[in-house]
């Protein structure tokens, strides 16, 4: 759903870098103009340890789904016919 | 058929791999495709359902198929008891050309809406009702041969499968499915039924149109001289309902036909039928039976022509020549049962019969003589594979085997149940015309009056709701049905699609089960795997327990055809390949060639192998006409083996799978008939070059979808990969995420679940991700605590606390006052009771702590057993305002009564469809119930690993490694070497390496070889190196309490663990004090009953070892039905003994209450002293039987006692001291 706020093993504080995670793995980020990979982009976060790493890497963001079934949903589906 | 618009089945735009894929799945989140699906697997996986139920209302598909079996009815007039043959009888014909089924809309009564009519399925879910659709005929009708006339009925209303043709939601891309309220990958499938979700199962039964030859020694029950030997065929009519004939043999050499029509067996001698067929003589059924004369290997068949001739000599007896004549006489036996009209000459009762029962699959309306020859033609082929088999010369076909069967698709099900309520309402027409005449004194049908009066009076007489059948079908499971359908079961056709995970729920649509009458069987051949089944079912999904190997689940590439293509072309091509219409006497020389059950000719053993490689090729290659979903059962001669020839079928419900064909290097569909016989390789170095023909596309092609999850499964022992298939679909997942719009009445969701690290590709082909279905948890392998024994394991109580496994319950209840309404009111339909407080009622202040201004429970409110939920009161309606007042001002409360605490999360009012302005009679009120893990919850790894949680352990005390990590869970290294799950340990690996190095890790089975090198420990092991980690996946740890470094290396990694729904809250049971039996006086039992639970018989045996006399004691008899109980010490009897009573009128105290035995006493005389003396209830007084005490008893006893004096018995105590 959301993800956690810290690793569920050592207590790190990881919510806070899952979205600097996702934009090092979406945007370019080097001279040939590629993303950074799952584990590069970790390592730059300072996600050391491999429980903390399978927390980032692993989590599946399921709110973003849910959103599309917004309780103000009749007004978002007007919207979206009229696109 | 026609193909349908498929579902988003469109071939793959992009192939999945492996790997995360975070942004794209981010992106379908946000974005969900406005053109098709992303994951075809999924709309592929459930085309059975679908595309079966399209076919049914399909241009030219089952119905309209039926409908032209149906045919016409005809209904004579003049009163049936006085039959005057010189009055001649007018004919009343019925038939229903066409029928009706639009999409599920606004009952025409409904004036409110006018533009958005559609009932979409979600509001069915939310509403609790069921999603259906108009259903409506066309009704034609003339008297004797007048012109036709038509009216169209109203048949009520049909469930309609959700994205089928006649569902909204049909064709619907994701995006639009979002916005209709629906999951992005909403695949349909199952019906609606009272807001419930059901499906119909996929069945097993018999192939069809395939002569199968069998041995069954209860065939010789059926009458003198017969034989356990019989050849059946399932015949299957164009509209999919099928007819199974069966031929026995008797030991005299003779044969019978056997039917059932109805429920009821009938016999018929096989000549009988023969001769009926088609204008013939005994010679030419002769030579049909054993071979022309001059045929080689004529003289070795001496067993087949002696039977022969006995079986055209016993037949003398009947005296019955030519065709018409036979047929005359099968109509005269058999008109009664088929229901002929009574105008119909016996000869066309004959026909009549041969077109509704003798292999109706070659011809079952319009019959003509080719048909006939056919089906005669067919009837010789199956009396030579009869005799074959009592000679020996063949096998017997395995009944048991994927190769004889196939699957009854859900729609065709639907399909034959709306034929039959169609045609039973068409019969049901002569019965109201009957009841109409006698009532009118049978008037002539050139009436006036019964033209006028047909329609109003007779036909709306019947019962038209067609529709409540169905609806009666999907909601019990229950077949009532007067023919049987040809099927060995009645009830258990449908289940409810259960969304507990998505692996449940997909699971259903791939389930096949073999029927239930084959469950109470208590042979377990029927459960037995056998090879036959390589690729078509699962070998490892399948329950442990009654249901195993009955309850089977489908090869995750096994498809299921369901169209029928055009095969007209074949029989010419057979005939240019050499086939010829004689057939010669033995089957070494001469082997027959087949086409959906029909006889195409005969040819030569070696001639057969030629046709069958070279259609094969034509059909691979998709030239000379020759469908690729065409199956060619090429049986080769064999000493003794199954009955050579070709068997090539083209209709649906068959099974068949891709595979590689090697010769084109194409896509090939294979059949479970013809597979046994070809040669498929497993993988390419497999290949033998002259044999092989195929190779398989994979080998995890056999595996069932939720069996291809299971991540290294050939690296366990093969029963834990089963009890995974069970345990996946038992865990505490993502059931969707329109949660929001489901209906439920109990829905387990995770709060934090993961994507695997450790799996194969098609974890994301079939979209997964889409409901992450558990969390990777650092499990490391050590004996700690003690609290880890027998399969019990620790989890790290920060690690609790930090989210890990938290789940939430979701419950909704329905409170609807319409249930009231007709309790008080009957069937009234009047509305009786409103929500809310009544106006200038009292409200109390205690009931607003859980109620708002609306009478309904506060949103967010805390609900306790006991607690309010609703209050309402009762209202009449106002005649002359037309407003609904309530009189009595009384409040009525619904209360909350489950025990677990729980928090209202949402409160729908429920609406009707008819547009009345009724106020508002049913709520629909979700309750949310959190869960985090408590001791006592069951977890699982994804390798039949279960484990309890025994303890939350303090994460100070938890063992950390060198780099500080603590484990969330520990488990018993014992739980290792009896259950040999090694996958376990290498997804610990792989688990391990692959969050350190930001990878997914691939765990399909089959991809590591056994060769040094290039084993999976070792590709691991090297990957972890590399990361800087042990090579083994140890590392050192160190004692949580001590400090101290421990003795050994631990064994430590990442798996993928599931959280199960089975909890301790849905489960312990306590009691002290509570309701007991009245009977006995023990404990009730049932949790939810409060009662309690039984020491049984072994129990109470450990106990008696121990020689814990007193717990015993205090168990069976303290704790249970303790009871003191009078005993009178003389007689030795409880019955007798009774309490005295006060006597009138006497000062003294203290008499009555006084027990005594009234057995014991006499009447008193004036002599007694009056102090001894005591009075019974009727004033008697009675003197003596005072030697009564109080015992302590079960009570039980007493109660046996009773028993037994009622049968006349006397249990005699003897009460020391």
């Amino acid at each position: 759903m959301i993800i956690p706020i810290r690793c569920f093993s050592c207590g790190k504080v990881i919510a806070d870098l899952y979205e600097q995670y996702v934009e090092l793995i979406s945007t370019p980020q080097n001279a040939a103009g590629e993303p950074m990979s799952d584990g590069q982009a970790m390592d730059t976060l300072g996600l050391n340890r491999y429980c903390c790493r399978r927390m980032v890497l692993t989590h599946v963001d399921l709110i973003e789904k849910l959103l599309r079934y917004n309780p103000a949903e009749r007004d978002i589906i007007k919207l979206n016919n009229q696109r | 058929m026609a193909p349908s618009r498929a579902n988003g089945a469109a071939p793959a735009q992009e192939k999945w791999t492996t790997e995360y894929d975070t942004l794209k799945r981010h992106e379908l989140f946000r974005n969900p495709p406005a053109k098709k699906t992303a994951y075809p697997a999924l709309a592929e996986a459930i085309k059975p359902h679908v595309e079966s139920f399209n076919a049914v209302f399909a241009p030219n598909g089952q119905i309209a198929r039926a409908l032209q079996d149906i045919g016409t009815k005809t209904f004579l007039d003049g009163n049936p008891l006085e039959n005057d043959p010189s009055i001649r009888q007018n004919r009343l014909q019925v038939r229903v050309k066409e029928v009706f089924v639009e999409k599920s809309q606004l009952p025409p009564s409904n004036k409110l809406e006018s533009s958005k009519r559609e009932i979409l399925p979600v509001e069915c879910r939310e509403r609790h009702v069921t999603y259906r659709g108009r259903f409506r005929g066309r009704l034609e009708y003339r008297i004797n041969d007048g012109d036709w006339k038509e009216s169209i009925r109203e048949f009520g209303y049909l469930p309609i499968m959700l994205r089928s043709n006649r569902c909204h939601l049909e064709g619907l891309s994701p995006r639009e499915l979002v916005n209709k309220r629906e999951e992005t990958e909403e695949l349909g499938g199952y019906f609606i039924v009272n807001g419930i979700e059901k499906l119909i199962r996929m069945l097993i039964v018999n192939r069809r149109n395939f002569p199968m030859a069998i041995v069954r020694p209860s065939f010789e029950n059926r009458g003198n001289t017969y034989t356990k030997y019989g050849i059946q065929i399932r015949s299957v009519r164009l509209d999919q309902t099928s007819q199974t004939n069966v031929l026995h043999y008797l030991s005299d050499g003779n044969v019978t036909f056997r039917f059932s029509w109805r429920k009821n067996e009938f016999l018929v001698p096989v000549l009988m039928v023969l001769k009926a067929l088609v204008e013939t003589n005994d010679r030419e059924i002769y030579e049909g039976l054993v071979g022309p004369a001059g045929s080689k290997d004529l003289d070795e068949k001496q067993f087949v022509t002696d039977r022969v001739e006995l079986l055209l000599r016993t037949y003398k007896a009947y005296n019955i020549h030519s065709r018409s004549k036979t047929r005359a006489y099968l109509g005269s036996k058999f008109r009664i049962v088929l229901g002929v009209p009574e105008d119909m000459t016996d000869e066309d009762a004959g026909t009549e019969f041969l077109r509704k029962i003798v292999l109706p699959h070659l011809g079952s309306f319009d019959v003509t003589e080719t048909n006939d020859n056919d089906k005669f033609r067919m009837l010789l082929f199956m009396i030579r594979k009869l005799y074959a088999l009592v000679e020996g010369e063949c096998a017997v076909d395995n009944p048991d085997a994927v190769s004889s069967q196939e699957i009854l698709l859900p729609g065709l099900l639907y399909g034959m149940i709306v034929k039959e309520s169609i045609e039973e309402w068409l019969s049901g027409i002569g019965a109201s015309l009957r009841e109409w005449g006698r009532t009118n004194q049978y008037p002539s049908f050139t009436n006036r009056d019964f033209e006028r009066e047909f329609l109003t009076k007779v036909v709306r007489k019947t019962n038209e709701n067609l529709g409540q059948k169905l609806d009666y079908f999907l909601s019990t499971g229950n077949l009532v049905s007067p023919t049987g359908l040809d099927l060995q079961q009645v009830s258990g056709f449908t289940v409810v699609a259960e969304k507990i995970n998505f692996y449940r729920f997909i699971s259903h649509f791939r389930m096949v089960h073999r029927g239930s009458f084959f469950a109470q069987l208590k042979t377990t051949t029927v459960r037995k795997l056998l090879p036959e089944s390589w690729g078509f079912l699962c070998p490892v999904h399948t329950p442990d327990g009654s249901p195993c190997g009955l309850l089977n689940h489908l090869a995750h590439k096994c498809q299921i055809v369901i169209d029928s293509p055009d095969v007209s072309k074949l029989p010419q091509l057979v005939e240019q390949l050499g086939v010829s219409k004689q057939s010669g006497a033995s089957i070494k020389h001469s082997v027959v060639v087949q086409l959906d059950g029909k006889v195409l000719g005969y040819c030569s053993p070696e001639q057969s192998k030629a046709i069958a490689d070279t259609l094969r090729y034509w059909k691979v290659e998709g030239t000379h006409n020759v469908p690729v979903s065409l199956e060619i059962g090429y049986i080769p001669s064999s000493n003794g083996g199954q009955y050579p020839g070709i068997y090539m079928s083209s209709t649906p419900a068959r099974m068949v799978r891709p595979v590689k064909y090697l010769p084109l290097e194409k896509t090939d569909y294979v059949g479970a008939f013809e597979q046994p016989f070809m040669s498929i390789a497993c993988t390419e170095p497999e290949i033998e070059s002259g044999d092989s023909t195929h190779v398989e596309v994979t080998p995890t092609n056999i595996l069932s979808i939720v069996a291809n999850q299971t991540p290294f499964p050939d690296f366990n022992q093969s029963p834990r990969n089963m009890y995974q298939c069970q345990m996946g679909k038992q865990t505490m997942g993502t059931p969707g995420t329109a949660l929001k719009y489901r209906t439920d009445n109990k829905t387990y969701r995770l709060q934090t679940g993961q994507t695997p690290v450790v799996r194969p590709p098609l974890h994301n082909e079939y979209g997964l991700d889409n409901f992450p279905n558990g969390t990777n948890a650092v499990v490391a392998v050590i004996s700690y605590t003690g609290y880890d024994m027998d399969d019990a394991m620790i989890l790290n109580k920060s690690t609790h606390e930090r989210g890990f496994g938290h789940g939430t319950i979701y419950k909704t209840k329905k409170i609807n006052l319409a249930e009231e309404n007709k309790q008080t009111r009957g069937r009234s339909g009047a509305v009786t009771h409103m929500f809310g407080f009544p106006p200038g009622g009292l409200v109390k202040a205690q009931w607003r702590s859980t109620l708002d201004d609306d009478g309904l429970a506060a949103i967010g409110m805390k609900l306790k057993e006991g607690d309010i939920i609703a209050a309402s009161h009762t209202v009449t309606k106002d005649p002359e305002s037309g407003e609904y007042v309530n009189r009595d001002g009384i409040t009525h409360l619904h209360r909350y009564k489950d025990v677990e605490e729980a928090f209202v999360e949402e409160i729908k009012l429920i609406g009707n469809e008819n547009g009345s302005n009724d106020p508002c009679q049913a709520i629909s009120i979700r309750l949310r119930i959190p869960r985090s893990p408590i001791i006592g919850d069951k977890f699982s790894s994804r390798h039949g690993q279960k484990g309890v949680c025994s303890q939350k352990w303090p994460m100070i005390n938890m063992p950390f490694t060198e780099s500080g990590m603590q484990p969330d869970i520990i488990i018993n290294p014992h739980a290792f070497p009896s259950r040999m799950t090694i996958g376990m340990f290498v997804e610990s690996l792989a688990g391990k390496s692959g969050a350190l190095h930001g990878l997914a890790q691939e765990s399909t089975p089959f991809k590591f070889k056994d060769k040094e090198g290039e084993t999976a420990v070792e590709y691991f092991g090297h990957q972890l190196k590399r990361a800087g980690y042990n090579y083994h996946g140890n590392e050192p740890m160190y004692s949580g309490v001590t400090g101290e470094e421990l003795a050994a290396d631990i064994y430590i990694g990442v798996v993928y663990y599931q959280r199960l729904r089975h909890m301790v809250n849905d489960k312990f049971q306590v009691r002290t004090t509570g309701p007991v039996t009245p009977l006995t006086g023990q404990p009730i039992k049932g949790r939810a009953k409060g009662g309690g639970i039984r020491v049984g018989e072994m129990e109470r045996d450990a106990l008696l070892a121990h020689g814990t006399a007193f717990l015993l004691q205090d168990r069976l008899m303290n704790c249970s039905d303790y009871t003191k109980a009078w005993i009178c010490k003389t007689c030795g009897s409880f019955l007798s003994t009774q309490p005295s009573v006060n006597q009138v009128g006497r000062g003294r105290r203290g008499e009555g209450g006084r027990v005594r035995c009234r057995r014991c006493s006499r009447h008193a005389n004036t002599t007694d002293p009056s102090s001894e003396c005591w009075e019974d209830c009727k004033g008697q007084k009675w003197y003596g039987g005072d030697a009564v005490t109080q015992v302590a008893v079960p009570g039980v006893l007493r109660y046996l006692d009773v028993e037994l004096a009622a049968m006349g018995i006397r249990m005699k105590f003897q009460v020391e001291p």
